[in-house]
């Protein structure tokens, strides 16, 4: 209790210092230096003004990213295999096909991709008992898929000899 | 002290001049007792008054007391701001030390600028802590979350002061007595 007097004392006389309301030395020099700072405050919009800003502005960049990536995107499954992959089928077989149907490279492309999967998948098929009785694919087998290029001309002649002549 | 306040709420410039005039120099003094640096201690109750005028729309006033309330916690936390920034408040985990019994009769027979001097040569962690706790009345639960220590630190922290304080005052009375 003892304790709690003293302390009540202290509080009690720096309370009393603390509510003058004497002015400060200074005072004027103090006063306009915070009311600069108020006005200053005042003119400046605060950052939370800039907000609806930023928002608009990035939804109007988002938009703009959205239609440059927007078409390819929108590519059909061949289309994209051919874009992604443009190395794997000869280009021989392209400028072929690009003769033959008269399209652009790109379609070309994309058509030599669609003759090369329907060849690849005909000879899975043909293979499919093969590959049970073999617990591992042969060596050929593999290495048929490890060079697409090569791998696609063989497909054809084996197995479409006709569309490999008109091509 | 209510129509001032309203008029501060609408940016009228002559109340916010009487409002700083009223409370300046008090709140000047309560910085100084957290920060020694003079210059520190006016820029500090400079950027107090400066959030308090940005804020007061939120303020909602009951009475005079709750203006210089509201007005010395923002001070309050202004000063422990900056203590936190320039990671003066080094407070340790320390042994709990024994409760300690201030001399009520000395307190009482000096004045407060000599009570203010003599907090002042406490170290930074034992000021802060005897500040916050014996003149704003904080309780320890509310200091351990303003100084990110335990309530068991507070405490020790705030005996340690009084201890020091005790022993700062008993050297005095010899000198005196000399």
């Amino acid at each position: 209790m003892k304790n709690n007097k003293a302390e009540e004392i202290i509080r009690r006389k720096i309370s009393e210092q603390e509510s003058d309301n004497s002015l400060i030395e200074d005072h004027a020099s103090l006063w306009s230096a915070l009311s600069a700072r108020l006005e200053e405050k005042e003119v400046v919009p605060s950052k939370r003004h800039y907000y609806p800003l930023w928002a608009a502005a990035s939804v109007v960049f988002l938009l703009i990213l959205g239609l440059f990536l927007y078409p390819k995107h929108k590519l059909s499954g061949d289309q994209q295999t051919a874009a992604v992959q443009p190395a794997v089928i000869s280009t021989p077989l392209v400028s072929r096909v690009q003769e033959k149907e008269k399209v652009k490279p790109v379609q070309a492309q994309a058509v030599a991709v669609q003759t090369h999967k329907k060849a690849a998948s005909s000879k899975r098929k043909i293979d499919e008992p093969e590959k049970k009785e073999q617990e591992a694919p042969s060596a050929d087998y593999a290495g048929l898929y490890s060079m697409p290029q090569i791998a696609c001309a063989e497909v054809q002649a084996a197995h479409y000899p006709l569309c490999s002549q008109t091509l | 002290m209510d129509e001032i306040i309203a008029a501060c709420k609408t940016g009228d410039k002559s109340a916010q001049k009487q409002l700083f005039a009223t409370y300046a120099k008090g709140m000047l003094l309560l910085c100084s007792r957290y920060v020694k640096d003079g210059h520190h201690a006016e820029e500090l109750m400079m950027n107090g008054f400066y959030k308090f005028f940005s804020t007061i729309e939120r303020f909602h006033y009951t009475g005079k007391d709750s203006v210089s309330a509201w007005m010395k916690r923002i001070m309050v936390n202004e000063c422990l701001m900056f203590l936190r920034e320039r990671k003066s408040i080094r407070i340790m985990a320390e042994e709990q030390a024994a409760d300690c019994v201030l001399d009520e009769t000395v307190f009482a027979s000096i004045s407060a600028q000599e009570i203010v001097s003599l907090i002042d040569q406490l170290p930074e962690g034992y000021r802060t802590v005897f500040n916050l706790f014996v003149i704003e009345g904080y309780s320890h639960k509310e200091i351990a979350a303003l100084l990110r220590v335990s309530e068991g630190t507070s405490k020790s922290q705030l005996n340690k002061a009084k201890q020091l304080l005790q022993k700062v005052l008993e050297q005095k009375r010899v000198g005196y007595e000399k």
